[in-house]
């Protein structure tokens, strides 16, 4: 039961439960975030700054969390009408929960130096160190396995919250990813010219 | 132990007709051709679910609740069982 509520946790949980979990684990990424300079702007990104105001991280994932929601509903109620809307954002918060986790990478700054040093090097052809090859690869690993947690989960709870069987919604919700993403970054820019 | 009524054909997996009843009192027998009815024609998963459904009056909510499962899983579950359902009755009015 354990693994298989690990696997899928929107088929064991209620929805309430999940959700709860959800946005305390979106408070503690993105105080993570704010701790350790990361902006988490877009759905499928992650980057880390030199500096950052406190409330941008929690902004980044509110609008991550919408632009998410948002199209997977749409279609969720295209598949199956009895779709609801807290199942799918449920889906959306409990996937997002991976993503939360990164910030801890660069804890004294040390992930923004290194991608830092490894963009200088090879710009300017200057020798990188072992070291920070290493470190970017590490992240690189994290950041990819992550995103396929990320999908996976967000696949399940859509799965559940709409009863989708064909092969063809599979590749809509790719799509609704995709699009997901193009919404949160025009979002983001919007957000910074206000 | 409870032996599992048979639905589906072990060697075809087609629908079993039922071709005699006999009485457990006189042992009076009657033979013939009855098409079981659509209730029985589901598997025991789905009959068991139909059964806890009736005992939880009907409530998904409640029936989520008694299972460990969430409640679109149990309402996807029901959905499934109408479209099998509605496939059964579709199969006996063409027969």
């Amino acid at each position: 039961m354990q693994q298989r509520a690990l696997v899928n946790p929107f088929a064991y949980f209620a929805e309430k439960r999940l959700v709860v979990v959800g946005l305390a684990a979106t408070a503690i990424g993105s105080a993570l975030g704010w701790l350790f300079n990361a902006r988490f702007d877009g759905v499928l990104d992650l980057h880390f700054v030199q500096q950052l105001r406190v409330w941008q991280p929690l902004l980044d994932n509110g609008i991550n969390i919408l632009s998410l929601t948002l199209p997977l509903y749409l279609f969720g109620l295209s598949i199956n009408g009895k779709t609801r809307l807290i199942d799918v954002v449920a889906a959306v918060l409990v996937a997002r929960i991976p993503f939360y986790v990164l910030p801890l990478a660069n804890i004294g700054g040390y992930m923004y130096g290194a991608a830092n040093q490894l963009v200088t090097g090879t710009m300017e052809g200057t020798p990188v160190g072992m070291g920070t090859i290493a470190a970017n690869i590490a992240f690189f690993a994290a950041a990819v396995s992550a995103m396929a947690v990320f999908v996976f989960w967000l696949f399940q709870g859509f799965k559940t919250a709409t009863n989708s069987k064909k092969p063809a919604h599979k590749w809509i919700f790719g799509a609704c990813i995709v699009l997901s993403e193009v919404i949160s970054k025009m979002m983001l820019v919007l957000v910074s010219k206000i | 132990m409870k032996l599992k009524f048979p639905v589906h054909c072990p060697s075809c997996s087609g629908i079993l007709t039922v071709t005699e009843l006999t009485c457990g009192n006189c042992e009076t027998r009657v033979s013939g051709n009855y098409v079981l009815p659509v209730l029985m024609q589901l598997t025991a998963e789905e009959q068991e679910f139909v059964l806890q459904f009736f005992l939880s009056s009907g409530s998904l909510k409640e029936m989520s609740a008694q299972t460990g499962k969430s409640y679109p899983t149990v309402r996807n579950r029901l959905d499934d069982m109408i479209a099998h359902i509605r496939q059964l009755e579709q199969q006996q009015k063409t027969k």
